[in-house]
């Protein structure tokens, strides 16, 4: 039922950028982005029920907090960097858009950083 | 879901760009240019405060 709303809403505010981009193209861009913004924070409303679902099997599992938190952290990160990136790259700056997904890989990378040393440690008591 | 954002922003643009043709018709490009001034900024403010509150709902959900 959601998605219904969501794809109607989408269509409207295409046709309505198409109505404004040839008098005021900033204010079409800003429809875009108010339109991404509210779908965006739809679905953010969504994402934590099935989080809180994870983090139930994952305490059952006893599996320890930090790699939880970092697992969720970076899916916040992606969910951002993925909104601003496209944003961008809908207002034609592609190559801003390619410095800001550069930056969300990085700095996703760098939270992963303690998973990956226990994986490594593991591994390396096994050799 | 607050669908009217989009409709309220589409208004002031529409509205901008008539007001913008009607001043620059009847010779005052300057108070045209504040027009549009003016639209752009109120646009800009309700899209500011909207993305503002999906990154603190981003924050607040997955705890940064």
């Amino acid at each position: 039922m959601d998605l219904i709303r969501i794809g109607v809403l989408g269509i409207t505010a295409a046709i309505l950028i198409l109505i404004i981009k040839s008098h005021r193209p900033e204010i079409g861009f800003m429809i875009s982005l108010a339109f991404g913004a509210i779908v965006m924070v739809f679905l953010a409303g969504r994402i934590k029920g099935v989080l809180d679902l994870i983090q139930i099997y994952l305490d059952r599992a006893n599996i320890s907090g930090i790699y939880i938190t970092a697992l969720l952290k970076i899916i916040g990160m992606a969910y951002i960097a993925e909104f601003a990136a496209e944003s961008c790259r809908d207002a034609g700056q592609t190559a801003i858009a390619a410095k800001v997904e550069l930056a969300g890989k990085v700095l996703i990378m760098i939270t992963a950083v303690p998973m990956i040393t226990s994986v490594m440690s593991v591994v390396l008591d096994m050799l | 879901m607050d669908i009217d954002l989009i409709f309220r922003i589409a208004a002031i643009g529409i509205l901008v760009a008539v007001l913008n043709s009607l001043l620059t018709k009847s010779g005052r490009e300057e108070q045209a240019m504040m027009t549009t001034l003016a639209g752009l900024v109120v646009v800009l403010l309700m899209v500011v405060r909207e993305i503002a509150n999906l990154f603190d709902t981003v924050k607040r959900l997955f705890n940064f």
